[in-house]
């Protein structure tokens, strides 16, 4: 609009606050749930018994989606608001209604599209002329609720076919029902502006309860004027829609929209700590912490950890020259997991691996012990399970020292066996676990219970003895990093290989796949540790294969929570199965494109 | 066939609303007899939640409970100490 023209709206419009909050961005315009449609008014007398018919399956069909509607709205917002769908269900079975509609078809020989939304028409127009104003809003859903059997009635599916699929967006639309407004995702919609709606809405209640800003009363006239894609900004708080800015008013609105975003943000992540790992239908994913020190099992406990998936024994050593004693272990271990234990909002389960020292990472309070230890190939060498074998002393030491902590600090204490190439080893090293028990029960007098042992899966020859590796442990988990690395064929250390390798790698995930069948085959659980469990876009699909927990840095525990929550199971396991199809990562990257 | 009617004042806070609406429906849809509800000059069907909105019973609103059936006597009573412990919301 040029300033030639007459402008008949102000640039700043008074309206009704709806939800509080400031909203300022494109504007995307949503057509109305009761935008009319034609349909045959007049049938044939012989056809009414399939017109009842037809209705029966769009009320059936409207009855399964408001089942869906009620779980989700429960989960993501609360039950209480959910109750609005307990309502809209038995609006769908009214005897009276139904009797009313049946009526008008046989008396007047209307479609069931005719009789059903003129009975809406009037139940509705009854309801909202009541005096208390709000059993008079809940006319509205009367109205969604017939607008959705009328959608089926005329199989066009959903309500809201217009999802957006890039946002964020205004949306702007004459009215919104609450099922239109459950099915907002946040994370896409900056605010609502409509022309219809009150404080008292269940639409309304909704916004608010998603902190949606939203407000209503916008002219009609006006609607038909604006255009998706240009820009609006609404007040929630004060009921103010700004269709003109200024650079000012723009730049106080926005920063008031981050200031919004940012405390929005902080009060989510607070909310996912408080959550256990699960997908969008509930199903338990374990999500745990990989912790090195005391101030790591600490932070981890803070952000909801369920427990430490993998507890890196490593912190002891450092830069020490002298090996530790046994006692200093026990300090080491029992700070550590009191620090865990202390403010754990869930489980007190800690998986501790066993000390996972190779000739990369030096470890001068080793030395002594292996000598020279400098080696043309360190990721080949003389590391982790090989190292106890050669020093059972140092691993019996460990294994006392951590079971002592762990009854002292009442933690559920995990043993895990690192870098585990043959069954051989592996039965050595539970040998020497229920030895060192035997001696510590004898010692304390009381017998010290029984420990769950595990083996990290890194090695290819750890992959293809998956299934014997089941028979012999309790569960498994994955270093997928490691995984990589020997899967590959590619040195961590060495960046000009490890550029060429990304985290979608067909050889890896289907290594991965193979570990996870075999486990699920013996009833082991199986846990993934490693960059691609925390990254929000694989941790995911490695549940849908089946891992049983993801075991993540303290930081990315509630992205990765959150992350789960984004779909139903059965979408990530679909999603799994289709990403092991594929041979290259190219053609990975390309499956994970398409949503 | 029995007819058993009762009458209850509703003394929950926000009156038949929204949710003790849907409660007091959801309960009587669990009976075979026929149940009427009167306040002062409405009627509704007990099984209507559109009808029983439509009363506009708001707290200290009498409601007649009357019954028609098999289970009239159980039907009556289920309803009548549901209102009578405020839907279990206070």
């Amino acid at each position: 609009m040029t300033d030639d023209e007459i402008d008949p709206f102000p640039d700043i419009l008074h309206a009704l606050p709806i939800s509080p909050g400031i909203a300022l961005g494109p504007v995307l315009l949503l057509k109305s749930a009761s935008a009319a449609v034609e349909y045959a008014r007049k049938v044939e007398k012989e056809q009414i018994a399939h017109e009842r018919q037809r209705l029966q399956e769009a009320i059936e069909a409207a009855e399964g989606e408001i089942d869906a509607l009620h779980k989700q709205v429960a989960r993501n917002v609360g039950s209480a608001e959910a109750e609005i769908f307990s309502a809209q269900k038995l609006m769908l079975r009214d005897p009276e209604l139904l009797d009313e509609v049946e009526a008008l078809m046989t008396n007047q020989l209307v479609s069931a599209e005719t009789a059903w939304s003129e009975t809406i028409a009037k139940q509705s127009a009854e309801m909202a002329a009541l005096p208390d104003p709000l059993l008079a809003a809940r006319a509205a859903d009367v109205r969604d609720m017939g607008a959705r059997v009328l959608s089926h009635l005329q199989a066009q599916g959903a309500v809201m076919e217009e999802h957006p699929d890039r946002g964020p967006f205004l949306i702007v639309a004459y009215d919104l029902t609450p099922s239109q407004t459950a099915r907002l995702d946040p994370a896409t919609i900056l605010g609502i502006c409509t022309v219809e709606g009150g404080p008292t809405t269940h639409a309304a209640i909704i916004a608010r309860a998603l902190e949606i800003p939203a407000v209503a009363g916008l002219d009609a006239q006006l609607l038909a004027e604006l255009r998706s894609g240009q820009e609006l900004a609404i007040d929630g708080a004060q009921g103010l829609i700004y269709l003109k800015l200024d650079d000012a008013q723009r730049a106080t609105l926005s920063a008031a929209m981050d200031e919004q975003l940012r405390s929005k943000r902080m009060r989510d992540t607070a909310r996912w700590q408080t959550r256990p790992g699960e997908t969008a239908d509930g199903q338990s994913v374990f999500v745990y912490a990989n912790v090195g020190d005391s101030e790591g099992a600490r932070t981890a406990a803070e952000n909801g950890a369920q427990g430490i998936g993998l507890l890196r024994t490593e912190f002891l050593f450092g830069q020490r020259t002298t090996f530790p004693t046994e006692q200093e272990e026990f300090a080491g271990y029992l700070d550590l997991f009191q620090s865990f234990a202390r403010q754990a909002r869930f489980q007190k389960i800690i998986v501790a691996r066993t000390l996972d020292a190779g000739a990369d990472k030096p470890f001068p309070a080793l030395e002594p012990l292996i000598g020279n230890w400098h080696e043309a190939n360190p990721a080949l060498g003389l590391r982790g399970a090989r190292i106890h074998l050669l020093h059972e002393k140092l691993l019996r030491q460990q294994l006392r020292a951590l079971l002592r902590a762990a009854s002292a600090a009442q933690i559920e204490l995990h043993i895990m066996f690192p870098m585990i190439a043959t069954l051989t080893e592996t039965r050595r090293m539970k040998q020497v676990l229920a030895e060192v028990r035997q001696t510590l029960s004898e010692e304390e007098g009381s017998p010290v219970p029984e420990v769950r042992v595990g083996v990290m899966i890194e090695t290819p020859a750890a992959v293809w003895l998956a299934d014997a590796l089941a028979r012999e442990v309790d569960f498994f988990s994955i270093g997928a990093n490691d995984l990589s690395q020997y899967t590959l064929a590619a040195d961590r250390t060495n960046s000009r290989v490890m550029s060429l390798f990304g985290p979608l790698e067909p050889s890896l995930w289907r290594s991965i796949n193979h570990v996870i069948q075999a486990a699920r085959a013996h009833g082991r659980p199986v846990a993934v540790c490693g960059e691609i469990a925390a990254d929000g876009r694989y941790g995911p699909l490695l549940a849908g294969l089946g891992s049983t927990e993801l075991s993540v840095s303290p930081p990315a525990l509630t992205r990765i929570k959150e992350a789960l929550h984004q779909h139903e199971m059965a979408y990530w396991q679909a999603k799994a199965r289709e990403l092991l199809l594929a041979e290259t990562a190219a053609e990975m990257e390309e499956m994970l494109r398409q949503a | 066939m029995p007819v058993v009617e009762h009458t209850v004042i509703i003394t929950n806070k926000v009156g038949l609303h929204a949710r003790p609406a849907t409660l007091f429906v959801q309960s009587a849809a669990r009976f075979h007899s026929r149940i009427q509800v009167r306040c002062g000059e409405k009627y509704a069907n007990a099984k209507s939640i559109v009808g029983v909105l439509k009363l506009g019973a708001s707290q200290g609103a009498t409601l007649v409970i009357q019954a028609d059936g098999e289970d009239a006597s159980e039907a009556v009573q289920a309803l009548v100490t549901l209102v009578e412990n405020k839907f279990d919301e206070e």
